[in-house]
């Protein structure tokens, strides 16, 4: 009869270790198991490393985790509920989620109360019975606090998410808070267990790279999302340490330890990939071609107002050259229309300041400045509804309305004459409220509502495109009419 | 080797059956005994035992004691006194299920069954 040495015993040990089996005595039990299958392997004469390669084909940390896991299913009621309960809430939040999804898309009714549902089966079922399956699987020491963190950030997380797609009030709170636990408090909980688990160098190293690059990415969508300085920065660092440093090194050591590459290890890969790879694309693309949209249009905008303006100037002092009796009849309508049309360009030019000094949090000046070259206007994404919505509709943009309400009155006045251009004064400058979603929204929501400032300056500056052209018009207008 | 959904129900009594004939015995011998005892018709994979015996621990029905052999810790499984009845129930059980599959499976079952009763 064979029976190990010390040194055998102690790398069976270290083997099972790795699989972290904490259930009771679960862990003696097949550390002897698998000693016994070993000596008896031993007995028909083969020696300690072979014995052992024959054996651990059958108990690979895999199917140890295994063990343990059916173990607690069959003795724990908790959590085999839990189980059930996550793999039921699971199906059941991504359908709901996946439907709010699509219907949002298609802008149908009920959308909103379909996504929230899903969330809240997401936040408050399925999320807290995984963490709770997870607990009881890993029993490590600090694990409350990391489970606790992991369960509150996430929460605060999604419900920061949630209220962002809504547009509620509160939600860079939620995702601020939710993402300061999990960087801040999860994440350096789990790097520490992870490397107090970890033997080697090589595993210590490769855990605090990975977790490392983790924090920074993350830290780099949250810079992103907030728009503070220094996002592209800490992304480009985060991801090289991920994608050219971890991954591979990951690879290697995965792949020594095992021989074969599993379908647990391209599960992560894929993981890792969608998350890294999508989310940087995204981020990069979006931003990109959706400024481009914003910056051209500006530019036509501003390019078509100057020279309408030179083509204004010319028709007023056509005019004036116009017989004294003509000049008598229209003059107080040409007045008025004039003096109009400026006040409406200059409220618009104000707009503009206000909004720029207000999301780049600068003096009128530098305002000025940034208002030159709309890609220099930091507050890109951020909506702020105080300025041109107000509480109770008393913002910019209801004043804004209303001077242009009173324009084109005088264009009315002076275009009766031409139902034609009238019409086609009527279609430039359209103030009337809008029918969308299934329900009204006013001129004002319709145009500013939860829009990035650099959209809103590209809407006014549209606005005042357009009040140049129907001025334009209607004094051609005038000055081809006789006496 | 019989089929492993045949063994599924069969393997708490099987444990509990050995347990009350031996004093006490170690995950790894009970393996051994019922590959031997069943001539390596029916195995029992160290997965599928292990469970069992931590369940049946949380149910007060075997008690474990641990013993350092051979360099190693070696939890040796044996019947509380509640577990010794609990064995004569189960094995009672099986015994029971075996004899109502021996008569499903004679040929003519019904006839014989009748003309006996």
């Amino acid at each position: 009869m064979q029976s190990l040495n010390n040194k055998q015993i102690e790398l069976i040990i270290s083997d099972v270790e790795e699989a972290r089996i904490t259930f009771s005595h679960l862990a003696d039990e097949l550390i002897d198991h698998i000693c016994c299958e070993v000596e008896n392997e031993m007995n028909f004469g083969k020696n300690f490393d072979e014995a052992y390669d024959i054996i651990k084909q059958q108990t690979g940390s895999r199917v140890l985790q295994k063990i343990q896991e059916n173990t607690h299913y069959l003795i724990d009621i908790n959590y085999r509920r839990m189980k059930m309960t996550m793999k039921i809430t699971g199906n059941i939040s991504l359908a709901i989620l996946g439907m709010a999804t699509v219907m949002k898309l298609f802008h149908w009714p009920f959308s909103n109360i379909l996504l929230m549902l899903g969330f809240a089966v997401l936040c408050l079922i399925f999320f807290p019975s995984a963490i709770y399956a997870n607990y009881k699987e890993v029993k490590i020491k600090s694990s409350k606090i990391l489970h606790l963190s992991v369960l509150i950030g996430g929460i605060l997380f999604m419900v920061g998410v949630l209220f962002k797609v809504l547009h509620l009030f509160g939600a860079a709170f939620f995702l601020f808070s939710g993402w300061m636990i999990l960087l801040f408090i999860f994440l350096p909980i789990l790097l520490y267990v992870k490397l107090n688990e970890s033997t080697s160098m090589r595993d210590k190293s490769i855990v605090m790279v990975g977790i490392i690059g983790l924090i920074i990415f993350e830290l780099s969508t949250m810079f992103k999302v907030f728009h503070y300085k220094g996002a592209a920065m800490l992304m480009i660092v985060g991801s090289i340490l991920l994608v050219t440093i971890f991954l591979p090194m990951f690879t290697y050591s995965k792949f020594k330890e095992i021989g074969k590459i599993t379908g647990q290890y391209i599960y992560l890969l894929i993981t890792a990939m969608f998350f890294i790879l999508l989310s940087i694309l995204l981020a990069l693309n979006v931003s990109i071609s959706v400024l481009d949209v914003f910056s051209n249009e500006e530019i036509n905008s501003v390019k078509i107002t100057s020279y309408l303006d030179q083509k204004n100037n010319k028709l007023y002092e056509d005019f004036r050259s116009k017989t004294d009796s003509v000049k008598v009849k229209y003059e107080h309508q040409v007045f008025a229309i004039q003096n109009r049309a400026e006040m409406a360009s200059k409220l618009l030019d104000s707009i503009e300041i206000v909004l720029v000094m207000k999301s780049d949090n600068v003096d009128e000046s530098t305002a000025k400045n940034h208002l030159k070259d709309i890609n220099t206007i930091a507050g890109k994404v951020t909506t702020d509804n105080s300025i041109m919505i107000g509480e109770r509709n008393n913002g910019l943009a209801n004043l804004l309305k209303q001077k242009l309400s009173r324009f084109k009155e005088d264009l009315r006045t002076a275009t009766a004459s031409n139902q034609e251009l009238s019409n086609n004064i009527e279609n430039l400058i359209n103030t009337s409220d809008v029918f969308l979603d299934n329900e009204n929204q006013t001129w004002e929501q319709f145009m500013f509502q939860d829009k990035p400032t650099i959209c809103s300056i590209t809407v006014l500056k549209d606005i005042e495109k357009r009040v140049k052209m129907v001025e334009s018009q209607t004094i051609q207008y005038i000055n081809t009419l006789k006496k | 080797m019989v089929q492993n959904s045949l063994i599924k129900g069969t393997l708490n009594p099987i444990i509990l059956r050995l347990l009350s004939e031996r004093k006490r015995l170690y995950g790894y011998e009970i393996t051994q005994l019922v590959k031997e005892i069943s001539d390596g018709k029916i195995e029992l994979t160290f997965g599928a035992l292990y469970p069992i015996l931590h369940k049946l621990e949380v149910d007060g029905v075997v008690k474990t004691e641990s013993e350092v052999i051979n360099n190693r810790n070696r939890i040796y499984y044996s019947l509380t006194e509640t577990g010794k009845n609990t064995a004569k129930e189960r094995v009672a059980e099986l015994e029971d299920f075996v004899n109502t599959l021996r008569v499903l499976l004679k040929p003519n079952f019904g006839l014989e069954y009748a003309i006996a009763k």
